[in-house]
């Protein structure tokens, strides 16, 4: 079994809301994995983004921890923070956000040249070879305005990975693209955690989920239910299909 | 009352621009105010004085014995002279303060009639009626203060040959003809007793050409006789030939025209200034105008959803941005009242006469209506957009993206990753920053104009090219003229002694050209005079004039003009045009054999420009030694220190600091709005960056090269303005003290200073004002 990338320990977060408190997160205590591919699933409301924004450290929680190698995340200043976002964390949104005055080159470059890791040169190597297994090479030179919003989520991941996570947080990044191009976001995704990349994706489409090889459901900001699948096969994507569907209904999803 | 409340709501959300527009036109009318009234209050003081002085339209000095009752008939049976007055005077053209010698001109005049104010000894307020002078007292006009620092206590000795006279200063007296320091001549007062003794010495040892007596004519025009003062001045000097025996003479409106010169200047100055920030604030306004509507297409669309008309909605606008500005005129109105007294101070000094505090409203409000109205035409052009905002497509989010694309794009790179990533962002969309660099622009050919005028009464090159003679060793016999033999001595005294760049002996006296009193400088060798047309006056017939005369008399080269001194006259070719700022232009010159025609006495002054002013030093204790006992040597390696010009550099000094401090005021509200919208505009791209592991501090770094790329920009654009257009500025505003050559003297420290200061303001303020990326969260990327 391998070891834990992120251990949250009870997680709580809420938000004022007419003059109250919404208590979104209430005392989660979770561990992904690395190399998993972790889905986390549940209905509107139910936490999931908050939860995804809290473990990548994005959000501060209202209370709990969340270790990452041993550091509490919640506990770093920005600069701490703004450090493992440019060395240990990739993040690929919904919305794809990319920055609209860099072309999809200079989007995936720039964090890569933030880390330091590497030189300039092998900076633009790597994200012109990502760019490239994205299929999107011979638009690299584009504004993000453009080309369409594949492309644009193809780059966004490109752009997340240039640095080389540890682990890659995805909040539903399929949400805004149609069937065709959805498909080929999540082959994308599915090969990097093949490739040994850890994979925390928030997502309500069933589709998306029967690519994770752990799925965690998530009610009124806990977590209820825990699916274990084996790595994601095409050939037995049906009986996947089959299997996801009884555990989501046993969740009343 | 819709619109009300959505002007209430509207200035609550956009409280940033509202107060952005209100500083600025705090500004401007707090300074267009200030200044109309100040030169308003400085005008009507030194008419006031002259009034009040009864003070002639047209005043001669003439040597006791030259002024014959004849002459004075002619002149006082002129039709067109209503009434003559003279005075006694004794003039005294060497004088010691404490134990510096000064060469000043000065009238000594019992104390009378027209000394009607008393400064107190701070010169803060006037007396309440004037105290008479005691018999070893003095009273003295605020100029002298203002050119040599003496102060009530101090001593003044005058030497005659009948003895030493020591009178004590015992205060300071408004004289308005010759009263202010920009004035050579003054009059000073003693009691009547002490007068008529020195007036007796004087008579009784003989005249030399320091020591005289002297009376002042006052000439009064007839009310009807409709001609202007300097028409009327030739006129008598036609009929009488009085001026020809004067040593020197003035019509009112010239000294009039000379005390108020320099407050004239920088008010005037300062005014355009001004406009020039109230031009900026209308542009400021327009651009928000432009980028609010841009940004607020959806509020727009719902506005016009529920009924709103393009008119009503441009009203909305009209009347937010005009009411900042009302607000914004009403404190600066308000602010202006301390700053009128603050300010009118800086000129009392070369004025001599304390100015009133008056607030002039009218003129004022008059502007500023001027200013509102154009700024609501402005408004009212830059809401015409309002018109296409289509509700379907605002409600829709139909917007077509911004597209991004430019020439002048650069490759984002690893290395200087914040400088690369800054252009992009100020290149991908210019348009932002159109108006910060106009205002940058706009400020930099504002701070290097009055730089250039400042730096150029520190230039030695300059100050020479616009035609004062500057050396670094001056010598002056310390009775009578020089001689022949002194001439033939201090020449080879000086050659002998170090390498010299050029030999001066020249003099200056008062004669009339063409019936007009003007100056007449004299040299000893005119090949030295370099005329800017024509040539030197090298015949005993030629002789040059400047720009001014000129003008003033109709004249070109080759033109024959009449010059007359005393009873001698004589025609001379006009042979060339020169520059000379010798009172205010209005000056002309020749050789010695030229001036031999008209009764020439000797020389009075000599100059030696060294070619290594290091050797200043030695070189006046060599002439000390060899004639100090019959000659006043001064030597300085710094030949700018002999320029007399000290008290306008202190006013051009501050007029340079306040045109600093206003120029970083503007920058700093103009780059605070820019910035606020830029920030809105921005900040979905400040959470991705931040998602991608930026930190606050970096992104702010961005903003602040954004806007030092901007300053650069600017301040370039500022440059070449001023290399195209400041000295022809300066030339026209300075014509009026004489300079028609202005020579722009750009040095390091000219340009580098206000460029460092605009730039660390754009860099600075942008950084500070981009604090609020620190509140930007990565969760307002989120879609819920």
């Amino acid at each position: 079994m391998s070891e834990n990338i992120i251990s949250a320990k009870d997680l709580c977060k809420s938000f004022a809301h007419n003059g109250g408190q919404v208590h979104v997160l209430t005392h989660i205590d979770l561990d992904i994995r690395e190399k998993d591919f972790t889905v986390v699933m549940g209905a509107s409301g139910s936490g999931k983004s908050t939860l995804l924004y809290a473990l990548s450290g994005m959000d501060k929680a209202t209370s709990g921890s969340v270790l990452f190698e041993g550091k509490d995340i919640t506990k770093m200043k920005e600069k701490e923070l703004a450090a493992l976002r440019s060395r240990d964390f990739g993040f690929v949104f919904q919305q794809m956000h990319l920055v609209s005055n860099l072309t999809l080159l200079e989007n995936v470059t720039v964090p890569g040249y933030l880390s330091r890791d590497k030189s300039t040169s092998e900076v633009k190597a790597r994200a012109e070879e990502l760019l490239s297994q994205m299929g999107i090479a011979d638009v690299k030179d584009h504004l993000p305005s453009q080309v369409s919003g594949g492309e644009q989520q193809r780059c966004a991941i490109a752009r997340s990975i240039i640095h080389d996570p540890k682990i890659l947080f995805a909040d539903e990044p399929t949400g805004a693209l149609n069937r065709k191009n959805t498909k080929e976001v999540l082959d994308l995704l599915t090969d990097l955690n093949r490739k040994g990349q850890s994979v925390l994706m928030v997502t309500h489409d069933l589709r998306a989920a029967l690519r994770g090889s752990r799925l965690l459901y998530l009610e009124d900001g806990n977590v209820i239910g825990e699916m274990t699948l084996p790595p994601y096969n095409k050939e037995d994507e049906k009986s996947r299909e089959t299997q996801v569907n009884a555990w989501l209904s046993s969740m009343k999803w | 009352m819709d619109i009300l409340t959505l002007l209430r709501a509207n200035i609550k959300r956009k409280k940033g621009t509202f107060f952005g527009i209100v500083i600025l036109m705090i500004i401007v009318s707090m300074l267009l105010i200030t200044l109309i009234s100040v030169k308003k209050n400085v005008k009507k003081s030194i008419d006031d004085a002259f009034a009040e002085a009864d003070a002639g339209d047209v005043d001669l000095n003439i040597a006791s014995n030259n002024m014959t009752p004849e002459l004075l008939s002619s002149v006082k049976n002129h039709p067109l002279v209503e009434r003559v007055e003279t005075c006694p005077a004794i003039l005294m053209q060497k004088h010691f303060i404490g134990d510096q010698e000064e060469n000043q001109s000065w009238l000594i005049v019992a104390q009378n009639r027209v000394v009607k104010k008393q400064f107190e000894d701070d010169f803060s307020d006037y007396k309440d009626h004037v105290e008479p002078v005691s018999d070893d007292g003095i009273y003295l006009t605020q100029g002298i203060a203002t050119n040599t620092g003496c102060e009530v206590g101090d001593k003044i000795r005058f030497i005659t040959r009948g003895g030493e006279y020591t009178f004590t200063i015992e205060g300071f007296v408004v004289e308005p003809v010759c009263g202010s320091s920009m004035i050579g001549w003054k009059t000073v007062y003693i009691s009547p007793s002490s007068f008529e003794r020195l007036k007796a010495d004087v008579e009784k040892v003989g005249e030399s050409d320091i020591i005289g007596n002297v009376d002042i004519i006052y000439l009064y025009k007839k009310a009807d006789c409709g001609l202007s003062d300097g028409e009327f001045a030739r006129r008598i000097n036609k009929d009488t030939g009085i001026q020809n025996f004067a040593y020197a003479s003035s019509t009112k409106s010239q000294m009039k025209n000379y005390t108020s010169l320099f407050s004239e200047i920088i008010c005037s100055i300062m005014i355009v200034f001004a406009v020039i920030l109230a031009g900026v604030v209308v542009i400021i306004m327009a651009h928000n105008i432009s980028v609010t509507i841009d940004m607020s297409y959806t509020e727009l669309g719902i506005l016009k959803a529920q009924g709103f008309t393009k008119t009503r909605i441009r009203i909305l606008y009209a009347v937010q941005y005009i009411l900042a500005q009302i607000v914004g005129a009403v404190i600066g109105t308000i602010l202006s009242i301390p700053m009128i007294a603050k300010f009118g101070g800086i000129f009392q000094p070369i004025t001599a006469i304390r100015a009133e505090n008056r607030v002039d409203l009218m003129s004022g409000m008059l502007i500023l209506l001027v200013i509102l109205l154009i700024s609501f035409l402005i408004v009212l052009l830059a809401t015409r957009k309002i018109g296409k905002v289509s509700p379907v497509k605002a409600l829709t989010g139909e917007r077509r993206d911004v597209y991004f694309e430019s020439l002048l794009t650069a490759p984002v790179t690893g290395k200087g990753l914040s400088l690369s990533l800054a252009y992009r962002q100020f290149s991908s969309n210019k348009r932002r920053y159109i108006v910060a660099i106009l205002v940058c622009a706009l400020l930099m050919l504002f701070m290097l104009t009055v730089n250039l005028m400042g730096s150029c009464m520190k230039s030695k090159k300059a100050m020479e090219a616009m035609g004062t003679i500057l050396c670094e060793v001056e010598v002056r016999p310390k009775e009578g003229r020089f001689s022949e033999e002194d001439i033939e001595k201090l020449t080879s005294t000086v050659k002998e002694n170090c390498d010299v760049d050029t030999i001066y002996f020249v003099t200056n006296q008062y004669v009339t050209l063409n019936d007009s009193t003007l100056m007449v400088n004299i040299y000893r060798d005119p090949s030295l005079i370099e005329p800017r047309s024509g040539r030197a006056p090298l015949y005993d017939n030629e002789l040059v004039i400047t720009d001014i005369v000129a003008e003033e008399f109709g004249l070109s080269v080759g033109d024959k003009v009449e010059v007359a001194s005393k009873d001698k006259h004589s025609e001379y070719i006009v042979s060339g045009i020169y520059n000379c700022m010798n009172d205010t232009g209005m000056v002309f010159a020749m050789g010695e054999p030229a001036a031999r025609k008209i009764g020439f006495k000797g020389f009075l002054w000599f100059g030696a420009g060294l070619k290594d002013p290091k050797e200043a030093t030695k070189m006046g204790e060599i002439l000390e030694e060899k004639f100090g006992d019959t000659m006043n040597i001064y030597a300085s390696e710094n030949a700018m220190d002999a320029a007399d010009i000290n008290s306008i550099s202190t006013a051009v000094q501050a007029m340079r600091y306040l045109i600093y401090v206003f120029s970083i005021i503007f920058a700093l509200v103009v780059v605070s709005m820019i910035c606020s919208k830029i920030f809105t505009q921005e900040r979905r791209d400040l959470g991705i960056y931040k998602a991608v592991g930026f930190t606050s501090g970096k992104l702010r770094l961005l903003f602040a090269v954004r806007f030092l790329i901007v300053g650069i920009i600017g301040s370039a654009i500022g440059c070449a303005l001023s290399f195209l257009f400041s000295s022809s500025a300066l030339k026209m505003i300075l014509r009026n003290v004489g300079v028609t050559n202005f020579i722009s003297n750009y040095s390091a420290d000219t340009i580098v200073i206000p460029v460092i200061l605009l730039l660390i303001s754009f860099f600075l303020f942008a950084y500070i004002v981009s604090r609020k990326v620190k509140k930007v969260e990565i969760r307002e990327l989120v879609i819920e």
